[in-house]
Protein backbone atom coordinates (compact mmCIF):
# COMPACT_ATOMS: atom_id res chain seq x y z
CA UNK A 1 0.00 0.00 0.00
CA UNK A 2 1.20 3.40 -0.93
CA UNK A 3 2.82 5.37 2.23
CA UNK A 4 1.58 8.66 3.12
CA UNK A 5 4.58 10.79 3.33
CA UNK A 6 5.42 12.37 6.48
CA UNK A 7 8.18 14.61 8.55
CA UNK A 8 9.80 12.77 11.61
CA UNK A 9 7.57 13.12 15.40
CA UNK A 10 9.74 16.15 16.29
CA UNK A 11 8.71 18.53 13.61
CA UNK A 12 5.64 19.06 15.21
CA UNK A 13 7.45 20.93 18.13
CA UNK A 14 9.29 22.80 15.54
CA UNK A 15 5.97 23.16 13.29
CA UNK A 16 4.73 24.74 16.74
CA UNK A 17 7.57 26.84 17.84
CA UNK A 18 7.43 28.69 13.92
CA UNK A 19 3.86 29.42 14.41
CA UNK A 20 4.67 31.23 17.79
CA UNK A 21 7.34 32.84 16.54
CA UNK A 22 4.82 34.00 13.41
CA UNK A 23 1.91 35.22 15.88
CA UNK A 24 4.52 37.22 18.21
CA UNK A 25 5.81 38.72 14.78
CA UNK A 26 2.10 39.79 14.14
CA UNK A 27 1.79 41.06 17.63
CA UNK A 28 5.22 43.15 17.58
CA UNK A 29 4.00 44.54 13.80
CA UNK A 30 0.31 45.20 15.03
CA UNK A 31 1.73 46.80 18.07
CA UNK A 32 3.80 49.53 17.09
CA UNK A 33 3.57 52.94 16.03
CA UNK A 34 2.15 53.60 12.40
CA UNK A 35 3.28 56.50 12.16
CA UNK A 36 6.58 55.95 11.95
CA UNK A 37 8.13 54.20 9.41
CA UNK A 38 8.79 50.33 10.54
CA UNK A 39 9.13 47.04 9.59
CA UNK A 40 12.28 45.00 8.72
CA UNK A 41 14.26 46.73 5.86
CA UNK A 42 16.84 44.43 4.01
CA UNK A 43 18.35 43.89 0.53
CA UNK A 44 16.98 40.62 -1.18
CA UNK A 45 16.18 39.86 -4.63
CA UNK A 46 12.55 40.97 -5.77
CA UNK A 47 10.61 39.37 -9.00
CA UNK A 48 8.30 41.84 -8.96
CA UNK A 49 8.16 44.63 -5.90
CA UNK A 50 5.04 47.03 -6.92
CA UNK A 51 4.42 48.04 -3.05
CA UNK A 52 2.65 51.62 -3.60
CA UNK A 53 4.70 54.73 -3.19
CA UNK A 54 8.04 52.84 -3.33
CA UNK A 55 10.70 52.57 -6.24
CA UNK A 56 8.61 49.76 -8.40
CA UNK A 57 11.40 46.84 -9.36
CA UNK A 58 11.28 44.20 -11.95
CA UNK A 59 13.52 41.17 -11.56
CA UNK A 60 16.17 42.89 -9.10
CA UNK A 61 18.13 42.93 -5.68
CA UNK A 62 16.38 46.27 -3.77
CA UNK A 63 15.74 47.03 -0.33
CA UNK A 64 11.85 46.05 0.57
CA UNK A 65 10.45 45.27 3.67
CA UNK A 66 10.19 41.90 4.54
CA UNK A 67 8.06 41.69 7.80
CA UNK A 68 4.88 40.71 6.44
CA UNK A 69 7.24 38.26 4.03
CA UNK A 70 8.78 37.06 7.37
CA UNK A 71 5.07 36.54 8.90
CA UNK A 72 3.48 34.52 6.59
CA UNK A 73 6.15 32.38 5.79
CA UNK A 74 7.18 31.04 9.16
CA UNK A 75 3.47 30.93 9.55
CA UNK A 76 3.04 28.35 6.85
CA UNK A 77 5.92 26.08 7.84
CA UNK A 78 5.14 26.10 10.81
CA UNK A 79 1.60 24.76 9.90
CA UNK A 80 3.11 21.89 7.22
CA UNK A 81 5.10 20.89 10.05
CA UNK A 82 2.43 19.88 12.13
CA UNK A 83 0.03 18.79 9.10
CA UNK A 84 2.68 16.73 8.10
CA UNK A 85 4.47 15.68 11.12
CA UNK A 86 4.38 12.16 12.00
CA UNK A 87 1.70 10.83 15.41
CA UNK A 88 3.29 8.64 18.09
CA UNK A 89 1.30 5.55 16.67
CA UNK A 90 0.85 5.54 12.42
CA UNK A 91 -1.36 2.79 10.75
CA UNK A 92 -3.47 2.49 8.55
CA UNK A 93 -6.64 3.89 10.69
CA UNK A 94 -4.88 7.24 10.71
CA UNK A 95 -3.87 7.36 7.42
CA UNK A 96 -7.31 7.10 7.10
CA UNK A 97 -8.59 9.87 9.12
CA UNK A 98 -5.86 11.79 7.31
CA UNK A 99 -7.74 11.33 4.44
CA UNK A 100 -10.87 12.20 5.37
CA UNK A 101 -9.53 15.51 7.04
CA UNK A 102 -7.61 17.05 4.24
CA UNK A 103 -11.31 15.61 2.22
CA UNK A 104 -12.89 17.90 4.71
CA UNK A 105 -10.59 20.51 4.40
CA UNK A 106 -10.95 21.02 1.16
CA UNK A 107 -14.66 20.95 1.10
CA UNK A 108 -14.52 24.05 3.71
CA UNK A 109 -11.85 26.20 1.80
CA UNK A 110 -14.28 25.79 -1.20
CA UNK A 111 -17.42 27.20 0.89
CA UNK A 112 -15.02 29.81 2.52
CA UNK A 113 -13.36 30.66 -0.87
CA UNK A 114 -16.92 30.62 -2.51
CA UNK A 115 -18.37 32.64 0.44
CA UNK A 116 -15.03 35.44 0.34
CA UNK A 117 -15.06 35.60 -3.45
CA UNK A 118 -18.94 36.47 -3.63
CA UNK A 119 -19.37 38.68 -0.40
CA UNK A 120 -16.08 40.68 -0.26
CA UNK A 121 -14.44 43.02 -2.30
CA UNK A 122 -11.51 45.60 -2.96
CA UNK A 123 -8.39 45.19 -1.09
CA UNK A 124 -10.00 43.30 1.30
CA UNK A 125 -10.44 40.24 -0.80
CA UNK A 126 -6.56 40.17 -1.48
CA UNK A 127 -6.27 40.19 1.97
CA UNK A 128 -8.70 37.38 2.86
CA UNK A 129 -6.58 35.55 -0.49
CA UNK A 130 -3.18 35.87 0.95
CA UNK A 131 -4.05 33.43 3.91
CA UNK A 132 -5.97 30.70 1.97
CA UNK A 133 -2.87 28.11 2.02
CA UNK A 134 -2.62 29.17 5.81
CA UNK A 135 -6.57 28.43 6.29
CA UNK A 136 -6.23 24.92 4.31
CA UNK A 137 -3.39 23.72 6.63
CA UNK A 138 -5.17 25.23 9.57
CA UNK A 139 -8.84 23.64 8.40
CA UNK A 140 -6.89 20.41 8.28
CA UNK A 141 -5.13 20.56 11.24
CA UNK A 142 -8.26 21.27 13.26
CA UNK A 143 -10.32 18.63 11.67
CA UNK A 144 -7.68 15.81 12.38
CA UNK A 145 -6.55 16.82 16.23
CA UNK A 146 -10.43 16.85 16.54
CA UNK A 147 -11.07 12.97 14.67
CA UNK A 148 -8.05 12.23 16.77
CA UNK A 149 -9.79 13.36 19.85
CA UNK A 150 -13.06 12.24 19.50
CA UNK A 151 -12.08 8.29 18.56
CA UNK A 152 -9.73 8.50 21.81
CA UNK A 153 -13.01 9.77 23.93
CA UNK A 154 -15.33 6.96 22.12
CA UNK A 155 -12.70 4.06 22.96
CA UNK A 156 -14.54 1.61 25.23
CA UNK A 157 -12.24 -0.27 27.75
CA UNK A 158 -11.42 -3.69 26.90
CA UNK A 159 -13.88 -6.72 27.79
CA UNK B 1 -20.27 -4.95 7.96
CA UNK B 2 -20.26 -7.02 10.59
CA UNK B 3 -17.03 -8.35 12.17
CA UNK B 4 -16.52 -11.27 14.77
CA UNK B 5 -12.81 -10.22 15.70
CA UNK B 6 -13.17 -9.58 19.50
CA UNK B 7 -15.24 -13.41 19.91
CA UNK B 8 -11.95 -14.77 17.78
CA UNK B 9 -9.29 -12.24 20.11
CA UNK B 10 -11.02 -13.78 23.05
CA UNK B 11 -11.21 -17.33 21.87
CA UNK B 12 -7.26 -16.98 21.57
CA UNK B 13 -6.97 -15.05 24.91
CA UNK B 14 -5.05 -12.33 23.15
CA UNK B 15 -6.01 -8.66 24.59
CA UNK B 16 -6.44 -5.87 21.96
CA UNK B 17 -2.94 -4.98 23.02
CA UNK B 18 -1.53 -8.34 21.78
CA UNK B 19 -3.94 -8.28 19.03
CA UNK B 20 -2.87 -4.90 17.59
CA UNK B 21 1.55 -6.04 17.68
CA UNK B 22 0.81 -9.12 16.13
CA UNK B 23 -0.94 -7.48 13.01
CA UNK B 24 1.37 -4.14 13.38
CA UNK B 25 -1.64 -1.59 14.14
CA UNK B 26 -2.30 0.61 17.25
CA UNK B 27 -4.29 -0.63 20.39
CA UNK B 28 -6.76 2.07 19.01
CA UNK B 29 -7.66 0.55 15.70
CA UNK B 30 -8.82 -2.83 17.11
CA UNK B 31 -10.61 -0.73 19.69
CA UNK B 32 -12.14 0.88 16.65
CA UNK B 33 -12.49 -2.51 14.22
CA UNK B 34 -14.25 -3.92 17.25
CA UNK B 35 -16.75 -1.59 17.81
CA UNK B 36 -17.63 -1.18 14.07
CA UNK B 37 -16.50 2.18 13.67
CA UNK B 38 -13.17 1.59 11.16
CA UNK B 39 -13.40 -1.30 8.47
CA UNK B 40 -10.21 -2.57 7.66
CA UNK B 41 -8.24 -2.85 4.20
CA UNK B 42 -7.50 -6.22 2.38
CA UNK B 43 -3.82 -6.69 4.04
CA UNK B 44 -5.13 -5.93 7.35
CA UNK B 45 -8.15 -8.37 7.68
CA UNK B 46 -5.71 -11.04 5.86
CA UNK B 47 -3.02 -10.60 8.70
CA UNK B 48 -5.95 -10.49 11.57
CA UNK B 49 -7.41 -13.71 10.01
CA UNK B 50 -3.74 -15.50 9.53
CA UNK B 51 -3.07 -14.43 13.20
CA UNK B 52 -6.65 -15.64 14.88
CA UNK B 53 -6.49 -18.64 12.55
CA UNK B 54 -10.16 -18.14 11.28
CA UNK B 55 -11.41 -17.77 7.51
CA UNK B 56 -12.07 -14.58 6.60
CA UNK B 57 -15.77 -15.54 6.06
CA UNK B 58 -16.24 -16.18 9.52
CA UNK B 59 -14.66 -12.91 10.57
CA UNK B 60 -16.31 -10.46 8.66
CA UNK B 61 -20.03 -10.51 7.38
CA UNK B 62 -21.83 -7.99 4.72
CA UNK B 63 -24.54 -6.43 6.36
CA UNK B 64 -28.10 -5.54 4.39
CA UNK B 65 -26.79 -2.01 4.23
CA UNK B 66 -23.80 -2.95 2.07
Amino acid sequence: MKKIPLLPRYFNWIGLALITLSLALYSIDALRDRSEIGGIFIKTFVLINDTPFTEPGFWKIMEVDVLLTLILLTMLIGLSFTAFARRKTEDEMIDSIRLHSWSWAIISMIIIGSLVTIFIYGTSFITFSVFFVHLLLLMYNAIFTVNIWKLNKSQTHEE
Amino acid sequence: MKNNIKIHRQLKNYSQEQLANLVGVSRQTINALEAKKYIPSTVLSLKISQVLECPMDKLFELEDAD
